[in-house]
């Protein structure tokens, strides 16, 4: 189910409503049915695949904690961890490996002997991607490696089952840290008015990034990457820009959706985002892109490799196959590779430079110069833009083609589409009216704080009950509101899926 | 009791005070606990609104409604109307005052200019791009780039329109324009929206039918169906809204995007509103269609000139694939739509003969541009091909688009289309194709 669809629309206030009403024994199998009806309402048969990799992972973590002192800890660790990433390699990777081989066996003048290939014209074999496995692959590992390394492992399987189904987060993430979800459940998730109010707004935040500024862009960026060849520079560029915002609003849209949920549930979801365009360097960008997996890949990939404890060259190696990894897991494609690997070269590039400031005067204090920050906004948000063509393009011919466009001076043919899909659209509207919501949510923090800091005057007159309206929450729902109606003004025909929904 | 100055010490002090009340202060106490949050709400939400109506405004957004019910040719433009179009690519225009989706022109044709009036359905209406990106004013910048004679294209395309309520567009409405040329652009289901057993218009029209002494006349009972309906009532009361408030436009666009694109929704729709369908009903047969007008005196005009064209064109009959000769293999279905075709042709055939007739006698030449369609529409061929040995009997101009477009198969996977209609790059190539076919048409 999509979280921009109509029926979520319906089923988040039913599930949300019926919660609230049972008791609290109940709470937890009810929200595992309504996330296994949610995982299973556009492709059935992967509720149980979802089913089974839960079952395993849950026993297999027990067993590594009963084992505690046992030479065969790491064996079923490693068995964990196979078990988890074959299941992601048959989903994700066959048709991609298959169809890398034959690649390379045609180009060394073999006979091709499996009958599979995207470029050599013949089909793939009829894999269809279970919806949010890459997620929830990640978050299995994550149990099975913190009880191996002493955490303690979730007792009750239906605490378990929820932690591995919870819809707000089970399609593409925040990929959670099961200490924390587990600790939510033994707190008894409640919730106040205020933070009623401030899911809304979350939800309503989200779905207005979702529809009216990222599904609007999509039109400006498919016009550029369907025909490259036809772009000017400067459409080049605009296409390139537009898409790293689509993705931002498509992703951190749905996140917000996801978090909003899972407020009015009593959850709290960690937050995923935190304006990653205004970062100075690469190394803060992966700071606040995608928080919740970069972290994941620093604490499971990149310390285990050996993080920074070696040479510089060995951390400059752990870096590059973390992000070399982390691209391949965003998709099974060279392109994703390529991303990955100009991630990892930037991140070492980046951490040589700091080195080089830490160690030498001059680079310090050209470093914290005026002149060197700005440099690094302007050079971070280009990088972040090169990379996204790779990101974006369906092959290699066609990021080269885009990156020809951005980099070389031309005039576009009059069949490009970018300029004219840009400007004949709702997206100036929008980028308005979410600068107005933007600076209102700002708004609402400060009285938030203002609130929270006068919480040591205490008056009985006027009496309690108007205390539990505070104003913030009044705001949070009358600008939901606002969006609510705004935003009818900009959905489209269809339900545009989000981007990654297809990692 | 505490005084009112030890009441506001403890207070800014963060010390807890207690308020004895008593009973009268109680009871006013618990009026106002109620009230004034319900005022403040009511407030509230007038006040977002307001606010939401007006950022739309101001933005250009939310313009969503551009149909008005129409007594004789049963929808046509709101006049003077903003327009924004989301559906299918994205466009801003402005309705002209005769409800145009078009620049205002004026009815007098100036002097020293040729007239060329486009009629079509909505690929004409062309509301997936704006004015200047149309197809019918790229030809007319094309004509008149040559600088020798000055001409004006008005599009009159109205999405949902066949055949038959351009004729009667023609007679009512382009005919006062004084057209040199009159240009029809022709689609798939042109034919078949002709006739009321089509029975799958979404909009109200009017349709023809021949009678047993093969006479044939403009038949108004199924629009006049729709006329006495609940949901045209419902229209006509709501007609404030649909022109002026962006949030019930844009409550209407989504309602019938939303129809088509979940299951769902409509389901949940139809439910909630089963309960209330008696008593809308009741409620909207009570809603005057006094402000329609009297519209008889231009149906009887329409129907008394239509059967006078009908006795002075030719009846013969146009569609020659005999069936049973040349698809012996193909089976019956084949055969059904078929003879269905031959049938919604021959009727076809005959308007465009009166609506050739009526151009000639206005001093206008007919031109007929039947537009590409993906290439396993086999009937649709054969009308063209019925089309074109048409114009040569009657002495009227068929620009085939068809062959110079590119294979269209599936159409929405072509750059040339958004996903049902023409993307600028389409309506581009529609202009040169026009353009070119028209040129011989203007050196005669």
């Amino acid at each position: 189910m999509l979280f921009n669809s109509f029926e979520y629309l319906v089923f988040l206030p039913l599930v949300v409503l019926v919660y609230w009403l049972v008791p609290r024994q109940v709470k937890a199998i009810l929200l595992i049915v309504a996330s296994y009806f949610f995982y299973m309402y556009s492709f059935k048969v992967y509720g149980l695949l979802l089913l089974a990799l839960t079952a395993g992972n849950y026993v297999l973590g027990n067993i590594i904690h009963q084992a505690s002192e046992h030479p065969i800890r790491r064996l079923l660790l490693v068995a964990g961890i196979a078990l988890n990433l074959s299941t992601l390699a048959i989903f994700k990777y066959t048709n991609f490996i298959l169809d890398s081989l034959n690649y390379a066996l045609s180009w060394m003048h073999f006979h091709l002997l499996i009958p599979v290939a995207t470029t050599t014209g013949i089909n793939d074999l009829p894999i269809i991607l279970p919806l949010g496995i890459s997620f929830f692959v990640f978050e299995f590992i994550h149990y099975l490696v913190d009880i191996y390394k002493g955490s303690e492992p979730i007792r009750s399987p239906i605490r378990f089952a929820l932690f591995a189904s919870f819809f707000p987060s089970q399609i593409a993430g925040p990929i959670k840290r099961y200490q924390e979800f587990n600790k939510q459940l033994d707190e008894n998730p409640s919730v106040t008015f205020q933070q009623f109010t401030s899911g809304l707004f979350l939800i309503a935040q989200g779905l207005f990034k979702k529809i009216a500024l990222g599904d609007n862009l999509a039109p400006v960026v498919k016009a550029g990457f369907d025909n490259p060849h036809l772009m000017g520079t400067a459409e080049g560029w605009i296409c390139v820009i537009a898409f790293a915002f689509q993705i931002y609003y498509d992703f951190s849209g749905y996140t917000d959706i996801g978090r909003g949920s899972a407020k009015l549930l009593g959850y709290s979801l960690p937050e995923n985002f935190n304006m990653p365009y205004i970062a100075g360097s690469l190394k803060e960008f992966w700071h606040r892109w995608h928080i919740s997996l970069s972290t994941w890949l620093k604490d499971y990939l990149f310390i285990p490799l050996g993080g920074s404890k070696g040479k510089e060259s060995a951390t400059a190696a752990n870096l590059l196959t973390t992000m070399l990894l982390g691209g391949l897991w965003h998709g099974a494609s060279w392109t994703f590779v390529l991303w990955g690997i100009f991630h990892g070269v930037g991140l070492a590039i980046n951490r040589f430079y700091d080195r080089q400031a830490e160690k030498s005067k001059a680079v310090k204090e050209f470093h914290d110069s005026w002149l060197a920050k700005s440099a690094g906004y302007v050079l971070t948000f280009l990088a972040v833009l090169s990379g996204w063509v790779l990101f974006r393009a369906k092959n290699l011919p066609e990021a080269f083609g885009v990156y020809q466009s951005m980099f070389t001076l031309r005039a576009p043919s009059v069949d490009c589409g970018v300029s004219y899909a840009f400007f004949n659209s709702s997206i100036p509207a929008a980028i308005a009216i979410y600068l107005l919501l933007f600076l209102s949510s700002l708004l609402i923090k400060k009285l938030e704080n203002q609130q929270s800091s006068s919480s040591g005057v205490v008056a009985v007159y006027p009496p309690p009950k108007s205390s539990s309206l505070p104003l913030p929450a009044m705001a949070h729902l009358g600008i939901s509101f606002f969006i609510a109606l705004v935003m009818l003004a900009f959905c489209r025909g269809e339900v545009q899926p989000f981007i990654y929904f297809q990692f | 009791m505490p005084t009112l100055k030890e009441f506001k010490s403890n207070i800014s002090k963060g010390r807890s005070v207690s308020v004895k009340l008593d009973a009268a202060d109680r009871a006013k106490s618990r009026k106002l606990s109620w009230l004034l949050p319900a005022i403040y709400l009511c407030a509230a939400v007038v006040l977002i609104v307001v606010a939401a109506e007006f950022v739309l405004g101001i933005t250009g957004l939310g313009d969503d409604e551009y149909i008005k019910i129409d007594p004789v040719l049963g929808v046509t433009h709101l006049e003077n109307k903003n327009c924004t179009f989301r559906q299918e690519g994205f466009s801003r225009s402005r309705l002209s005052s005769v409800g145009l989706r078009d620049y205002e022109h004026s009815l007098a044709k100036p002097a020293g200019v040729k007239r060329i009036a486009f009629l079509g359905d909505s690929k004409t209406q062309a509301l997936q791009v704006n004015i200047p990106e149309t197809f019918v004013h790229l030809v007319e910048d094309k004509l008149n780039a040559d600088g020798k004679t000055k001409f004006e294209a008005i599009n009159f395309g109205m999405s949902n329109y066949g055949i038959i309520q351009e004729f009667v567009q023609f007679l009512t409405r382009v005919r006062p324009y004084s057209p040199d040329y009159t240009v029809v652009v022709y689609h798939i289901f042109d034919s078949s929206e002709n006739l009321p057993s089509f029975g799958k218009l979404t909009l109200p029209a009017p349709t023809v039918s021949v009678n047993s002494r093969d006479e044939m006349a403009i038949d108004y009972t199924y629009l006049d169906g729709f006329l006495a309906s609940p949901s045209t009532r419902f229209m006509l009361a709501s007609d404030w809204l649909r022109r002026n408030s962006h949030i019930y436009q844009s409550i209407l666009s989504d309602d019938l995007m939303l129809r088509s694109a979940s299951p769902w929704y409509t389901s949940i729709a139809k439910r909630v509103m089963a309960p209330f369908e008696t008593t809308f009903s009741s409620t909207m047969n009570s809603v005057s269609t006094g402000s329609l007008g009297d519209y008889e005196p231009v149906r009887k005009a329409v129907k008394e000139e239509t059967l006078g064209l009908d006795k002075r064109v030719s009846h013969d009959k146009i569609w020659h694939w005999d069936i049973a000769a040349a698809n012996k293999g193909e089976g019956a279905v084949f055969k059904e739509l078929n003879d269905a075709a031959r049938n919604e042709m021959e009727i076809t055939a005959r308007i465009f003969r009166m609506l050739n007739l009526a151009c000639l006698d206005s001093k206008s030449k007919l031109i007929v541009v039947p537009l590409p369609a993906p290439n396993n529409s086999v009937f649709y061929f054969r009308e063209i091909e019925c089309l074109k040995k048409l114009a040569q009997k009657e002495g009227f101009t068929v620009i085939d688009a068809t062959s110079k477009f590119p294979n269209l198969a599936p159409m929405e996977k072509h750059p040339t289309y958004y996903t049902g209609h023409f993307s600028p790059l389409g309506h581009r190539m529609v202009a040169e194709i026009i353009t070119d076919g028209m040129k011989p048409v203007l050196n005669k």
